[in-house]
């Protein structure tokens, strides 16, 4: 066994580890500053991890995947986590205690997203995946005496919890029905066996509630908007983003890899679902108030066109996916960070008390209204390069009826993504004091905006990794 | 022991030959028949312990203790036992009636359990090829902690409740240092079954090479054992006994008995684990194993009621300071130790 | 004697039964007179005021919490020493690393005061 192939996930646990133990060593009021070091940490291990493109191997006999597609989803993660402790750091300062932890956990559940996306094992799978959950549970409720924080926290735990367990309870079925918990023998087991069973009906359903609920599909969204808007901002975002990646890299390899002969079933119920998810998270977003609701219901509807790329199930679908998951990632961090800095100036999240950002601060507002024209799709931000591989990836398969409903969707979310713009450059602002943003935020605004951007224009090398990835499933 | 499989043997000849059973009926019967043996020797044991335990207490106190019924006072105790017989069943209005009711039955029970695995000498143990001995030994002695609970709880008493409690939080810190110390000898001999592990020590006893193991083995199987100094969890004079304040007749015997079947157990364990088990120190092998184990259990039992009797009664902060902050890094650099040690040692003999 | 675990329930019915038959020799003798001053709780004479079962004190609660992460660990742990003697050098190393990881948190705990009694 080369262990070399897991220096990824063993240069993360080194520098959780380390990280908690040097917070231990130093003064609590100097412990803030260990989100520099997390985020230099990370930047690292996200260097180091181009080099392993091109290696396409297994550890652990099969258990464990070190394949371009696990590695392109590692980067995301990373990705996520370096912009999202870079912007945070000053947050985490004013949130009071416990600064240490909170990175801690961040890497901690950025572990578990890497571990989610590699796993070639349900075993490995369920560890990963409550590795990140439990994390996320702890950041959630990380403001311990703002009330929202606590209740987002606990809502979260109860739901996740149970989300699990229907997971756990399908992955059960299936290992009892196929008799091996290795995602690429299930495949073969269930070719012998001819006909699906009725207990491996049940399973795949819980399989798709259980993943549902962590990608927050219609009808298993209910947790995220108050989730969302409870939890701290860095944290809102890395879940939006981070946990949202990790698990469609786990939906996508258990439901190709393993029940490849019944595509057409599993289609059908994924195409039904981000049928539902688009309408639902759109139009439900247009009435909301608070950006971050808003962001959370316009996340949801992502959800459901990044599904469109699982159904394809195809190379091109995947690469859909993967390319629209690291634009995502830039652009949801860069809304979250707007959102992070506005309101660690005024206090509110309003969209409403946006009005004349644009005069008060016009970095935040072009970020802003960037990254939420990137998300509609606007035709030369990223966005619109993303949701043209994921559209065009079903469209020839008979799914031309999602790809209308997707697309008279992406228009309704173009009303209420401009009416945040409208506000911040229109209206008049109620106070006219400028917005301080610190400079680690500032760097992660301008990252998200020109990537967004530079991607929109020349969305070739990032194409070339979605591509890379995408082959590695299929080989 | 010859005599015992001589028994058991013939038993079996007996249902099968002459009765006519099946095999599988008969394997029933016989451990059935040798469970009641060993709660006969719990009760036996209890008798003379409680004996010996007050002689003791007397003594260490220069009184006399029992000294009226029976040769120095060795009838007490069996006439206490029918005096206890005929005492009222009292459970208090307020309490929890089912769980109060069923909870000395449960200390009963994971007492008798935990004597399964001990053999008390070659082959001679209720479930004598259990591969997981010693493991099953801990698993079943840490329920112990939940039939205390169960009568602290249901009591609806502050004091049985506060008693209750510390017992929970005084055993889960002990357990940890008391299966880590435990698996310093696993190490050396590799083996979970208490028969290996005996047989491991024919030539050396497993108290020299794992010292430290035994120092915290003992000082941790006082604490789950809730004897003195760490008897915070009955505590007479700041709980009332705790857990057991408002348990009377023979609830409260069964109790007892719970309690003295443990200490033979644990010592048992003690003796098994690090002092050779029925191997006989010096080639004096014309004492039978059984006796030397019985021997050995009894002495280890005598340093129980000899630290009982003599250490006061220490703060519940001590004794989780102690626990966590003494006994368990202690007994992982133990592990670690031997862990070298046995790397080493291999490294040179082979 | 039975193989293996089938004695274990043998053993529970019998730690079951012997319990019920001494409990029902003593109903015959014992005398059985409640009344209500003999049923309230014993709190030292004096009468007992407020619930006995409330909240109780975290402290508790933070030990048994550690209490898991240990607990788990052996079990991890007793595999490990039986057979670390044919496992090599490889298997020492290793399950150091385990126990390393797993004292960092301990050391975790204890800095932050979980090992505390209040």
């Amino acid at each position: 066994m080369d262990l070399s192939l897991l220096t990824i996930e063993i240069a993360t646990v080194l520098l959780a580890i380390g990280v908690l133990v040097i917070g231990l060593l130093i003064p609590r009021e100097q412990r803030f500053g260990l989100g520099y070091l997390v985020t230099i940490g990370l930047a690292i291990i996200l260097f180091v991890s181009f080099g392993y493109y091109g290696i396409n191997a297994t550890a652990f006999e099969g258990m464990y995947y070190v394949d371009d597609f696990s590695i392109f989803f590692k980067q995301l993660i990373l990705v996520a986590a370096v912009l999202v402790t870079l912007a945070a750091t000053l947050y985490v300062k004013k949130m009071g205690t416990n600064y240490g932890e909170f990175f801690v956990m961040t890497v901690f559940a950025a572990l578990g997203m890497m571990v989610l996306s590699s796993a070639g094992e349900f075993i490995t799978l369920y560890l990963g995946l409550e590795t990140m959950t439990i994390s996320f549970y702890i950041l959630t409720g990380f403001k311990k005496n703002d009330s929202k924080s606590a209740e987002a926290g606990i809502k979260y735990l109860i739901l996740g919890a149970m989300s699990s367990g229907i997971l756990l309870y399908g992955l059960s079925l299936v290992y009892g029905m196929t008799g091996t918990t290795v995602i690429s023998e299930v495949a073969v087991k269930l070719a012998e066996m001819g006909s699906l069973s009725p207990a491996m009906v049940v399973g795949m359903v819980f399989l798709v509630a259980g993943f549902g609920f962590k990608i927050s599909a219609v009808p298993f969204q209910m947790w995220s908007p108050d989730v969302y808007e409870g939890a701290p901002t860095p944290v809102t975002a890395f879940l939006a983003v981070g946990s949202k990646a990790a698990a469609f890299a786990a939906l996508i390899r258990v439901f190709m890899i393993a029940f490849p002969d019944y595509s057409l079933q599993w289609k059908m119920l994924f195409a039904a679902l981000a049928a539902l998810t688009i309408i639902i998270g759109n139009l439900v977003a247009i009435p909301q108030t608070n950006i971050k609701r808003m962001l959370a219901y316009s996340s949801i509807a992502q959800a459901g066109y990044i599904m469109t790329g699982v159904i394809a199930a195809n190379a091109a679908g995947v690469r859909g996916v993967a390319f629209y998951g690291m634009l995502y990632v830039f652009a949801t961090i860069g809304a979250f960070t707007v959102v992070m800095n506005f309101s660690a100036n005024t206090g509110s999240d309003e969209i409403r008390d946006y009005a004349g950002l644009a005069r008060r601060s016009p970095l935040l507002a072009a970020v802003l209204t960037v990254c939420l024209l990137s998300m509609a799709g606007i035709p030369p931000l990223a966005g619109f390069a993303g949701k043209f591989y994921l559209f065009s990836s079903i469209v020839d398969q008979g799914y031309l009826w999602l790809v209308i409903i997707g697309l008279l969707m992406s228009m309704a979310s173009v009303y209420y993504y401009l009416s945040v713009a409208k506000v911040m450059y229109m209206a008049d602002p109620v106070d006219d004091s400028p917005i301080v943003v610190p400079a680690g935020a500032k760097a992660v605004l301008l990252i998200t905006m020109i990537v967004t951007v530079f991607l929109g224009v020349y969305p070739q090398p990032l194409s070339v990794l979605a591509n890379l990835a995408a082959n590695s499933l299929f080989f | 022991m010859e005599i015992f499989n001589t028994i058991a043997n013939g038993l079996r000849d007996w249902l099968m030959g002459s009765l006519g059973f099946s095999a599988t009926a008969t394997e029933i019967i016989t451990t059935a028949v040798w469970t009641l043996v060993a709660i006969l020797f719990v009760m036996i044991n209890l008798i003379i312990l409680v004996w010996m335990e007050r002689k003791l207490a007397a003594y260490f106190q220069l009184r006399r203790g029992p000294n009226r019924l029976g040769p120095a006072g060795f009838l007490q105790f069996p006439v206490d036992i029918v005096k206890v017989l005929g005492k009222e069943d009292i459970i208090p209005a307020n309490a929890d009636r089912f769980i109060f009711k069923i909870a000395s039955t449960c200390a009963f029970i994971t007492s008798l359990t935990a004597f399964a695995v001990i053999p008390f000498s070659e082959g001679v143990a209720l479930l004598q090829n259990l591969n997981i001995g010693i493991f099953y030994f801990i698993a079943v002695g840490s329920t112990a902690t939940l039939s205390l609970l169960m009568g602290g709880w249901s009591s609806n008493n502050k004091y049985s409740l506060l008693g209750g409690m510390r017992t929970v939080a005084q055993m889960i810190s002990y357990e940890i240092p008391m299966v880590f110390s435990l698996l310093g000898v696993v190490m050396i001999a590799g083996s979970l079954n208490l028969t290996d592990i005996v047989n491991a020590q024919k030539n050396t006893w497993f108290v020299i090479p794992q010292l430290i193991a035994f120092i915290v083995f003992f000082i941790a199987a006082t604490a789950e054992l809730n004897r003195g100094p760490f008897d915070l969890a009955e505590g007479e004079q700041e709980l009332v006994a705790g857990y057991m304040t408002e348990y009377s007749g023979i609830r409260w015997a069964i109790y007892m008995i719970a309690e003295y079947g443990n200490l033979v157990a644990s010592s048992a364990i003690i003796s098994i684990m690090f002092l050779g088990g029925w191997n006989a120190p010096f080639g004096l092998t014309f004492i039978p194993p059984f006796l030397w184990l019985m021997l050995k259990i009894y002495l280890v039992i005598f340093v129980f009621m000899w630290i009982r009797w003599t250490l006061p009664r220490i703060r519940i902060d001590h004794l989780m300071h102690f626990g966590w902050k003494f006994l368990i890094p202690v007994s992982l650099a133990n592990i670690l130790v031997t862990g070298i040690g046995v790397y080493v040692y291999r490294m040179i003999t082979l | 004697m039975l193989t293996e675990y089938s004695g274990i329930p043998i053993i529970i019915v019998w730690a079951i039964v012997f319990p019920a038959l001494i409990l029902g020799a003593s109903k015959l003798f014992h005398p059985k007179n409640p009344t209500p001053v003999k049923l309230q709780t014993y709190e030292c004479g004096l009468e007992t005021q407020g619930d006995t079962w409330v909240q109780f004190k975290i402290s508790y609660f933070m030990y048994a919490l550690v209490f898991v992460a240990f607990d788990v660990e052996t079990v991890f742990l007793y595999p490990w020493a039986i057979k670390f003697q044919s496992l090599g050098l490889f298997a020492i190393v290793e399950m150091f690393v385990f126990i390393a990881i797993l004292l960092v948190g301990f050391w975790y705990a204890w800095k932050e005061g979980a090992l505390e009694w209040m």
